[in-house]
């Protein structure tokens, strides 16, 4: 699907603030996959990531006089969903330190995907699957909220404003981590390409 | 149902504004890596779908928490229904009793905002004032700000930008108070540089600047002006002019030093690039510097600047770099 779009969630928060029960049901229903995979990125763990999900909805609806159309609701949501995330890894420590574990070891697997049947092929063809597992190392090679931030740019679509509000950042900061892990990614990505064009001949 | 469910967009654009900066060369290159690392998200996102709750499940138990009548029977909602049984009025008042014994609790812990090191944040309090704040800085108030009081403490470098009130706007950094209405201002006051020195310069407005316990003994800046106190003064220094640009260049990345002990220098390098700096040549603590740079520079082109102009050499280190003779 199509994100909604930026207008239509504004129509949808203004419905909501008004006791809109259809308006908050489009609203889970279009962003329910979007969040929890977020949220299942830091969780690791997929009933955790529902239930911090269901959690924010709720919590939407009982504040729903609190809402103020003219900031970006999706923005809330998604800021909301990190908190209690980030909470959760802060309260269940062994999890956090098995994710860190994770992050310092096992160069194949990454926060975007997390699913173990995803290995890494070392063999030399530039197939689709090894030029994604090769992403997957080089995002995580960046700092936690380098890959934050992009991450929330190139998997959840949020403009810079959006990334700002989420992670309280200036739109500025917001555009240095980007940029920084383009040209983080750029570099891996032309050795690479590099390398195996050496490799070929 | 699952019409939603079909084609996520993977499609997400890069940010229009960050692509300019690339020659065009470049963006092509720059688009190509936007384009891959997203190579195996909708397959992933497809492995999410098939493990997570399917939404219908998800959003029903969310309505039932809610006390959302259930579908096509259209009866009011009655709030007492979906509480559990079992809780008569006795309950609610213990419950009152603790909301009120917590609640205070609450009103004494204060709200804090903290900025990481190699990042700058904004915030906006309620009573409408914006804050820009530098790399390290720390602001707090307590929960009653905007309402009882317009009080807060400042430890760092911050831009305000103060909408007028019935409050008068106070801001108290290591010993020193500044007190404004609305107005816009850069504070600058680390505890961790030596002497916990503040400098407030105002662009806009006009400000009150004493040291906390003296307020008989204060100076009154005006925009283009800047104060100084520490806590050996007995009262602020008198207003100078400054340049704006150059005390504000934090705000757009830049550095700017005029007449600052190296102490200083590298607290501020270590905060705004993330990195541990060890001066090694101790006696060189107090030594000043005068330097600005007019556009962003790398952390390797600063510390060579500054050895340079110092006699000292730098390395790298496991966690940043050391300075020494």
């Amino acid at each position: 699907m199509n994100q909604p779009s930026a207008e239509q969630i504004r129509e949808w928060a203004d419905r909501i603030s008004r006791s809109d029960r259809e308006a908050f049901n489009a609203l889970f229903r279009s962003l329910y996959y979007p969040l929890t995979y977020f949220a299942y990125r830091y969780t690791q763990c997929h009933d955790q990531a529902c239930d911090i999900v269901q959690d924010v909805f709720v919590s939407v609806w009982q504040d729903r006089n609190d809402i103020d159309p003219q900031q970006s609701l999706k923005s809330y949501l998604y800021k909301m969903v990190r908190n209690r995330a980030l909470n959760h890894l802060r309260d269940h420590s062994d999890r956090m330190m098995e994710l860190e574990k994770v992050h310092l070891t096992d160069s194949g697997r990454s926060l975007i995907t997390g699913h173990d049947e995803d290995t890494v092929s070392n063999e030399g063809t530039d197939s689709v699957e090894e030029l994604a597992g090769n992403f997957r190392i080089w995002i995580n090679e960046l700092s936690d909220r380098r890959r934050e931030a992009f991450e929330l740019s190139r998997f959840e679509g949020l403009d810079h404003q959006e990334i700002a509000d989420v992670m309280n950042l200036t739109v500025k900061t917001v555009n240095n981590h980007i940029v920084d892990a383009l040209s983080h990614l750029r570099k891996r990505y032309n050795n690479h390409s590099n390398s195996k064009d050496g490799n070929g001949l | 149902m699952n019409d939603q469910s079909n084609n996520q967009n993977n499609k997400h654009p890069i940010d229009r504004e960050l692509l300019k900066k690339y020659s065009s060369e470049e963006q092509k290159e720059i688009l190509r890596v936007w384009e891959k690392s997203g190579t195996d998200l909708e397959e992933s996102r497809q492995k999410h779908r098939q493990r997570i709750k399917p939404v219908d499940e998800a959003l029903s138990e969310v309505q039932n928490r809610l006390g959302f009548p259930a579908p096509d029977l259209d009866l009011p909602v009655d709030s007492g229904k979906n509480s559990p049984s079992g809780f008569g009025p006795k309950w609610y008042l213990a419950a009152a009793v603790i909301l009120i014994v917590l609640g205070t609790g609450y009103l004494l812990t204060p709200r804090m905002y903290f900025v990481s090191y190699g990042e700058m944040a904004e915030i906006e309090l309620n009573d409408g004032s914006t804050i820009e704040m530098n790399s390290g800085t720390q602001i707090r108030h307590n929960r009653l700000f905007g309402r009882t009081n317009r009080t807060l403490h400042l430890d760092g470098e911050a831009y305000f930008t103060i909408r007028s009130g019935d409050e008068p706007f106070i801001i108290n950094a290591n010993g020193s108070t500044v007190e404004v209405t609305g107005t816009r201002l850069n504070i600058r006051s680390w505890s961790s540089d030596p002497g916990s020195e503040t400098s407030v310069t105002v662009t806009e407005g006009e400000v009150y600047f004493y040291p906390e316990k003296s307020p008989d003994r204060r100076v009154v800046l005006s925009p283009g002006k800047m104060s100084s106190w520490n806590n050996n003064m007995i009262e602020p220094a008198d207003p100078v002019s400054v340049s704006a640009d150059r005390v504000l260049g934090w705000r757009s990345n830049l550095l700017h030093f005029d007449e600052k002990p190296l102490a200083v220098i590298l607290n501020e390098l270590e905060r705004r690039f993330d990195v541990r700096i060890e001066l090694e040549a101790q006696e060189m603590r107090y030594e000043t510097l005068t330097t600005y740079y007019t556009e962003p520079r790398n952390l390797e082109t600063v510390l060579n600047d500054i050895s340079l102009v110092k006699g000292l050499r730098y390395a790298e280190t496991a966690n940043g770099y050391r300075i020494y003779r």
